[in-house]
């Protein structure tokens, strides 16, 4: 029977051929290819030091039948480090999205538990099919001074952990860029350009909450912008 | 609902709202500043988490988006007249406790207090037109002041003005839902609504 095995990144693994006594006459694979008996004791197989490449599946046969005894399969990998969290809205007011990321591989699945709370309020967060490390709230108040709190923890079978960040209803608000953004010339008027945009379409209510543009501009051979 | 549908009293309330939505930008720019003078003079933590204070509004509304246009006039009334009372408080509290020794803090709070009452003064001509009227007033007593420490009020003060700024966000955001084309919307509640 199969089964999975995590261990850590330059930890020291010794894999028991299933109820093989210690003395018993077993071949261990990697993969496929026969394992040199110098990394045998007795039955059990001695790995020092994993790394990543150490990965892979491992069987163990009897001696005399091949009959396959035990088989795991291995996976190196590292507890996670502190994950990356921001949260934004983008589309206030209906509500803000958090996402988070890893800062470094763990080389082993991961799952990510999140928690959104204000004040004694918890509320839930929408998690989105794609992409993975993204979740959606929305907004059950507005104009509150209450700060909101975002815990998000990773797990994996190595270990855990977690960051929290706290932040006011308008500090994240932060609009997508302008869309269908066009500069024309001016028919007759070389030295004018005429340059129209859009709102960005997720921004749910540009009368109620409207957006100020900002328009710099340089011809390609001056180095110095002008605003508008 | 005959004066609000006239083309008089749509511009009219279309003025007011847009007066409106500058006094209140004014407002939470000049309460901005205020807390940042009165967080100092007081000599207050600007990061101090404050509770919830009995007597001062809160800008925390769910359902926002849902609110008829009575209900926004109504609701902003019923917090800048509250704010009005609260400041006049904090005026005479700071002069009491400060003297002369800080006219700067004690202007700027006037200067607060006197918006503040224009823009009261603005939500009781919108109602006006809403056919509603303003509710009256009652008697203008200052809030009940339950007896607080000299810390509790500094504390209380800035309770008020995060609010406060809060409210003028709110405020500028409601005006701007207020002067929108009535047809279909809610912002007008139709005769069979209205209590």
């Amino acid at each position: 029977d199969s089964h999975i095995q995590y261990e850590r990144v330059g930890a020291d693994v010794t894999m028991k051929c299933g109820s093989m006594d210690w003395d018993a006459a077993v071949t261990w694979t990697a993969n496929g290819t026969d394992i040199d008996e110098s990394h045998l004791n007795g039955s059990y197989l001695i790995l020092k030091n994993v790394d990543l490449t150490q990965s892979g599946q491992y069987s163990c046969y009897e001696g005399s039948s091949w009959h396959l005894k035990y088989q795991t399969y291995l996976r190196v990998g590292t507890p996670p480090k502190e994950p990356v969290l921001m949260c934004r809205s983008n589309n206030y007011p209906k509500g803000f999205y958090c996402s988070w990321h890893l800062p470094t591989p763990t080389y082993i699945p991961n799952s990510f538990n999140i928690s959104v709370i204000h004040g004694t309020r918890e509320m839930v967060c929408e998690k989105d099919v794609f992409p993975k490390n993204r979740c959606h709230i929305r907004y059950l108040q507005l104009f509150s001074t209450v700060k909101y709190k975002v815990t998000l923890t990773v797990t994996n079978a190595l270990g855990k952990n977690s960051t929290t960040v706290t932040f006011d209803e308008f500090a994240i608000v932060k609009p997508d860029p302008p869309e269908s953004v066009v500069a024309k010339p001016v028919p007759n008027n070389p030295r004018r350009l005429e340059v129209s945009w859009q709102n960005p379409s997720s921004w749910p209510d540009p009368e109620s909450f409207p957006l100020k543009f900002f328009l710099r501009y340089r011809p390609l051979i001056l180095e110095q912008w002008q605003h508008v | 609902m005959a004066a609000a549908d006239s083309p008089s009293a749509t511009l009219r309330r279309r003025d007011l709202c847009s007066r409106g939505i500058r006094l209140a930008g004014k407002m939470r720019s000049d309460v901005v500043d205020l807390l940042d003078t009165y967080v100092e003079r007081q000599g207050l933590d600007a990061s101090a988490s404050v509770a919830a204070v009995e007597g001062v509004p809160v800008a925390a509304a769910e359902r926002w988006d849902e609110q008829t246009g009575t209900q926004r006039l109504l609701e902003n009334l019923a917090a800048y007249r509250a704010f009005r009372a609260l400041l006049a408080q904090m005026l005479e509290e700071q002069r009491e406790q400060l003297g002369e020794a800080d006219a700067a803090l004690g202007r700027a709070l006037a200067a607060v207090l006197l918006q503040v009452s224009a823009f009261t003064y603005h939500l009781e001509e919108l109602l006006r037109l809403e056919s509603r009227g303003p509710p009256s007033e009652e008697e203008a007593e200052p809030p009940p002041s339950p007896h607080l420490s000299l810390f509790e009020r500094k504390l209380r003060g800035l309770g008020v003005l995060r609010e406060l700024a809060q409210w003028a966000v709110r405020s500028a955001r409601d005006l701007r839902q207020l002067a929108k084309p009535s047809p279909g919307s809610s912002s007008v509640p139709s005769p069979a609504e209205s209590p």
